[in-house]
């Protein structure tokens, strides 16, 4: 009996030793898949016979000596609004129109099957990436690995279930005001939303047009920068994509946090409801990263919290765009928490949404200069640890402060790694921001911190003992 | 709320729904009404004195400046 690898990087070194074949990995891989389809409902789609198919393609490349690289032969995931060619695109919706995508890659998934990635199936998600799982519409709702009674976050609950829960090595989620942070702080991994522009949103269903990303989520982060290195790009199919140079992500993992300029963002651990347990794990982060060389200092983002309802006045009249036809006749197919958002969007003003976005350029001039004279910014991921799945109340949700809205409304790359667990054993989560196009510094304190750190070690129980018979 | 207050936010919940034809059931349209003092909140809070001669962020680049 033979543990599998719990990261890319570990697989990939196994697949090149001749431990294991990508073949092997990815069979006992799928079966887990299947066998906690009830249990943690990670997937919607198994892609079965096109993931061993090329996982023995991997297996051949590298025999004959034909390597493309870190990913080659690796098993990830996709998330179930981003377009491939094995499987249809479904949103976690019965409004989709399965034609939309079919038979054909997005750009995000192209480049990981150019880089040998294996792709093992499409990931659950909240439907058309907003809202909350509403078991009306029929679809799997993914179930926090620590705990199958909490939520694992979302929009990517899917990919954050899956990779926790030892399903797949690495995968794909997007992020319009967290969604790919707040899945990854709750389900205990790592996660990177780029900068605006970074990675190609080609192939994927919108949410909100100005502040779409696609990226990588994965146990670590050293992880997520091989992915990254994969995805980050220009591409004339995308028109928000950045025709700007793309550094290696992994060339400043050295470890080291000497001399690292810090910001601990101050409105944001002066928030009343910020949960104490997520405030003092940040802290104690802090303060060993301190320990480590770096230099932390807070500081002041005057509108930080502004950041709130600037998303929410963004993002919904975005999304409503997109939905308008579809909640004039087809509303009835939506998920019952969908179509309160969404439809909420036709009750801001052109002027509303403007005066969003005069409040998001203040806020863009605010982080610039907080990052002046930092390398980084830091906080929590989120205000509150993960909750009990049940009923949702929007505008409860609204009320309470997004800790990760605000970086999408900028742009800016943020990353959020596991920084501890509360008393109920639930993962929290540590978020890292830095300046525009400045993902390898970002990455850098990520993967120094999981160095200084076990907590991205930590396996669910249902994780543990998978193994290879 | 008030009774002036539900009036208000019934007529603008009633106009704005008519407005984008978006056909609702009568419970979810209570609650519209219901929440509508939150949406208009979450509007207030928009109008900052620091933006009031603000340009929006109306064509976006990634590019640091």
């Amino acid at each position: 009996m033979t543990d599998l690898p719990q990261t890319i990087a570990e697989a990939g070194e196994w697949l090149r030793n001749g431990r294991i074949t990508s073949e092997t990995l990815t069979g006992a891989l799928l079966e887990r898949c299947h066998a906690t389809s009830e249990t943690i409902s990670a997937f919607i789609t198994i892609c079965d016979e096109s993931a061993l198919a090329a996982a023995r393609q991997a297996d051949q490349e590298l025999a004959s000596g034909q390597d493309r690289g870190p990913l080659h032969g690796i098993p990830i995931g996709i998330k179930d609004i981003i377009a491939t060619k094995d499987a249809p695109t479904t949103a976690n919706s019965r409004v989709m129109d399965l034609k939309w995508g079919a038979g054909w890659d997005a750009t995000v998934t192209a480049k990981l099957r150019e880089a040998g990635a294996v792709n093992l199936g499409k990931l659950g998600l909240m439907e058309y990436a907003i809202g909350w799982p509403d078991p009306a519409t029929g679809f799997p709702i993914p179930k926090n690995p620590w705990n199958p009674a909490y939520s694992p976050g979302g929009s990517s609950s899917g990919t954050g279930t899956a990779v926790a829960g030892g399903l797949i090595l690495g995968g794909l989620g997007t992020d319009t005001g967290g969604s790919i942070r707040m899945p990854s702080a709750w389900c205990g991994i790592s996660g990177i939303k780029p900068t605006f522009g970074r990675v190609s949103k080609y192939g994927c269903v919108p949410l909100g047009y100005s502040l779409d990303n696609i990226g990588p989520m994965a146990r670590t982060v050293y992880d997520c920068a091989l992915m990254l290195d994969v995805l980050a790009g220009y591409d004339p199919h995308d028109p928000c994509s950045a025709d700007k140079p793309v550094p290696a992500m992994t060339a400043m993992l050295d470890g080291s946090l000497e001399g690292v300029r810090i910001g601990l963002i101050k409105p944001f651990f002066d928030y009343e409801y910020l949960d104490p347990e997520t405030k003092d794990a940040v802290l104690g982060a802090a303060s060993q990263m301190g320990a480590a060389g770096a230099l932390v200092k807070e500081v002041d983002i005057p509108h930080a919290l502004a950041s709130n309802a600037a998303l929410w006045a963004t993002m919904v009249p975005e999304a409503y765009t997109y939905h308008e036809p579809d909640l004039q006749t087809k509303f009835e197919l939506y998920g019952k928490y969908t179509l309160e958002i969404l439809r909420q969007g036709a009750f801001y003003t052109a002027s509303d949404y403007i005066q969003a976005q005069r409040v998001r350029e203040l806020l863009r001039e605010e982080c610039y200069t907080a990052l002046a004279d930092f390398d980084v910014l830091i906080m929590p991921t989120t205000a509150f640890a993960p909750p009990i799945n049940q009923g949702f109340e929007i505008f409860e949700a609204f009320k309470r402060v997004n800790y990760t809205g605000l970086w999408n409304l900028t742009g800016f790359p943020a990353l959020s790694v596991n920084s501890g667990f509360n008393r109920e054993g639930l993962p929290l989560g540590l978020q890292i921001i830095g300046k525009p196009l400045d993902e390898p510094m970002v990455l850098k304190v990520g993967d120094a911190y999981q160095r200084l750190t076990d907590w991205h070690l930590q396996i669910p129980e249902m994780a543990k003992g998978a193994s290879l018979v | 709320m008030s009774d002036e207050e539900l009036a208000f936010s019934t007529a603008q919940v009633d106009s704005f729904l008519k407005a984008a034809k978006l056909p609702v059931s009568q419970t979810e349209r209570e609650w519209f009404i219901k929440h509508y003092p939150d949406l208009l909140q979450i509007k207030e809070e928009l109008r900052l004195p620091e933006v009031r001669y603000g340009s929006p962020v109306l064509i976006y680049s990634a590019a640091p400046k």
